[in-house]
């Protein structure tokens, strides 16, 4: 980084603290605190929900797989409008006329207040550790490339969030949400014309997204109907919606975005613009993924784009054989460029068929080659360093803006991957803080406590919460694999949420103690699912199913069987 | 303003639309 990326970087990081400083003025008391006194136009909040989900996992990881497996995963979002509209028909009014502050708080008033208190503990359990990997991922990533203290690293993410967070609750949130959003969609507008200017003399876009096509990355759509198949057209159109259903309806961190609207028709219309545009925008990111391997066809690549292990590599006794791995590689890859361009040629002439037929088959051969010497690679790496969770997707998209991006818009990416951590994690803080003092601190500890007493205690407990989650960060960075394990530990709990809420809205007869019993046994069966052998294959995005279904049945007869036992 | 069903018709239609340009895409550029 330059002295002009320095002060962009700073520059935004001083700009995000005074707005969410400044917005933090008239939050005195817990109405305008926790639900910014319903004042907030649908516009933001819609904004803010989705910047909210857009983390800088999503930027950085969501281009890598663009790169590496092409626009499939865009799938995952199918059932996102779908449990945009159902959620605008059910739960939305139910939440905003009921006066809530928590999701969970309705479940109180249905049920009873042990499966609120469940409900508001597995949130807390799920949201806490996750909020600490929104952080841990991007600060990972920014210490390996540009050589930063990992530990400054997440305090320089964390500690801003926790400030503008803790003093101007969620209306700072939201507006602070709103000016990330377009620093990071800015960004990315700004990368995908250098990848478009960076192709060379005489390859256009369109010859471009052929060449990338002919290997099947721009294949979006799978109707094979598979279990075990992550994203298919049905795993993302039912076990998507299901998801969508679950976080954008039982997940304090969304509820409480839309809970500030001016007006019900404003909490849809926020939901609603994410149903429009959420497909779109993941679709584009995942196109510049695309577009970012069609670059690296026609620039050179590295032979790994993750650098942490390559001098244990070299100083190791096996340095002669990575330095071999690496001659072939340059020469599979000059190979590859040939082959490349041959192809956009014949791909932009349509005077001889024949000939593009022969030009695919010579660059799908071509990159079969190249790849075969970067897994030789990557098993060496492996091999010498004992890492098993190496790999180096996540780290095309970060190599691509420090070697290619002009100065000046490299301070502007790395502001606009920070500022996706800083909005996903501001979110979770303020909802974590709230699901704290309200379901747990108000409910249970101090019944009595005045408005001024719960809002202090929110503040006290946005701290509690950062600090919590920049503590996992650190715990986390030493240990890549545990970024997996809480990314899917979301997905063992969201179903059986879902289906608690169903339970209280679907279910006239069902009771407490069915809730209770019903959410337990569900995040049992998702459990055992996920981790027996011979269920372990089936793809996470029907653990959602699986779960609101398993609770709805369970919750529905034990709520039949006691109201007998009662009779 | 107010929502109307013709609102929750037209996110659904508008999703119809973003798959099957993103089958054509696919196809399109394969």
């Amino acid at each position: 980084m330059r002295p002009l990326d320095w002060i962009v970087l700073v520059g935004y990081l001083v700009w995000i603290v005074w707005s969410g400083l400044r917005a933090s003025r008239r939050t005195a008391d817990a109405d305008a605190y926790f639900r910014a006194s319903r004042t907030l136009p649908w516009w933001a909040v819609g904004l803010s929900v989705m910047a909210t989900q857009l983390s800088a996992i999503t930027l950085v990881g969501t281009t890598g797989q663009g790169y590496a497996d092409g626009i499939r995963f865009v799938q995952f979002y199918f059932g996102l409008p779908i449990a945009m509209v159902i959620l605008c028909l059910t739960i939305v009014p139910f939440f905003y006329r009921s006066g809530v502050y928590t999701a969970y708080e309705y479940l109180e008033r249905r049920f009873d207040v042990k499966t609120r208190t469940l409900a508001a503990i597995v949130f807390l359990a799920q949201r806490g550790l996750s909020c600490g990997v929104i952080i841990a991922a991007p600060a990972i990533i920014l210490s390996i490339v540009l050589g930063w203290n990992i530990v400054a690293t997440i305090l320089a993410i964390g500690v801003p969030t926790i400030a503008y967070t803790m003093f101007g609750g969620v209306k700072a949130v939201t507006w602070t949400d709103v000016k990330q959003m377009a620093v990071v969609l800015g960004a990315m507008t700004a990368a995908v014309v250098v990848l478009i200017l960076g192709l060379p003399h005489g390859v256009g876009l369109t010859d471009a997204l052929h060449v990338a096509g002919s290997l099947g990355k721009l294949r979006a759509i799978d109707f094979r109907f598979d279990l075990s198949e992550k994203y298919t057209i049905w795993s993302g159109l039912i076990g998507g919606a299901f998801l969508s259903l679950s976080y954008f309806g039982c997940d304090q961190s969304q509820v409480q975005r839309y809970l500030t609207a001016k007006s019900l028709d404003e909490s849809r219309q926020s939901l609603l613009l994410s149903g429009f545009v959420k497909i779109p925008l993941q679709a584009l990111i995942l196109l510049t993924g695309v577009l970012t391997f069609a670059f690296f066809l026609f620039n050179r690549a590295p032979m790994l784009f993750n650098p942490v292990h390559e001098a244990e590599v070299r100083a190791s006794g096996r340095a002669a054989e990575y330095q071999a791995l690496l001659e072939e590689y340059q020469a599979r890859d000059a190979d590859r460029r040939v082959a490349a361009e041959r192809l956009a040629g014949a791909e932009g002439s349509d005077l001889n068929p024949m000939l593009a037929t022969l030009a695919r088959a010579a660059f799908t051969d071509a990159d079969a080659a190249v790849r075969d010497v970067r897994a030789r690679a990557v098993a060496l790496v492996k091999d010498v360093s004992h890492d098993e969770g190496y790999a180096d997707v996540n780290y095309v998209f970060p190599t691509f803006i420090l070697t290619y991006m002009p100065v000046g818009l490299v301070g502007l990416m790395i502001a606009a991957i920070v500022s996706a951590a800083m909005s996903a994690s501001s979110g979770e803080m303020n909802a974590l803080a709230t699901a704290t003092v309200l379901d747990l601190y108000k409910r249970h500890l101090n019944p009595r406590a005045t408005d001024a007493r719960v809002v202090l205690v929110s503040k006290l407990a946005t701290v509690f919460w950062g600090l919590f989650a920049c503590v996992v960060s650190v715990f986390a960075a030493d240990r890549g694999s545990l970024i997996e394990v809480v990314n899917t530990f979301g997905s063992l709990f969201y179903g059986s949420v879902l289906g608690v809420f169903i339970l209280a809205l679907g279910v006239k007869r069902a009771n407490g103690d069915g809730a209770f019993i019903g959410m337990i046994t569900g995040i049992v069966v998702v459990f055992v699912v996920a981790f027996h052998p011979a269920t372990r294959s089936i793809s996470y995005l029907w653990y959602n199913v699986i779960g609101a279904v398993v609770v709805t049945g369970v919750g529905w007869a034990v709520s039949l069987g006691t109201q007998r036992k009662a009779a | 303003m107010r929502l109307s069903p013709r609102t929750y018709a037209l996110v659904l239609v508008v999703e119809v639309l973003v798959i099957a340009t993103l089958y054509w895409i696919g196809r399109h550029f394969a």
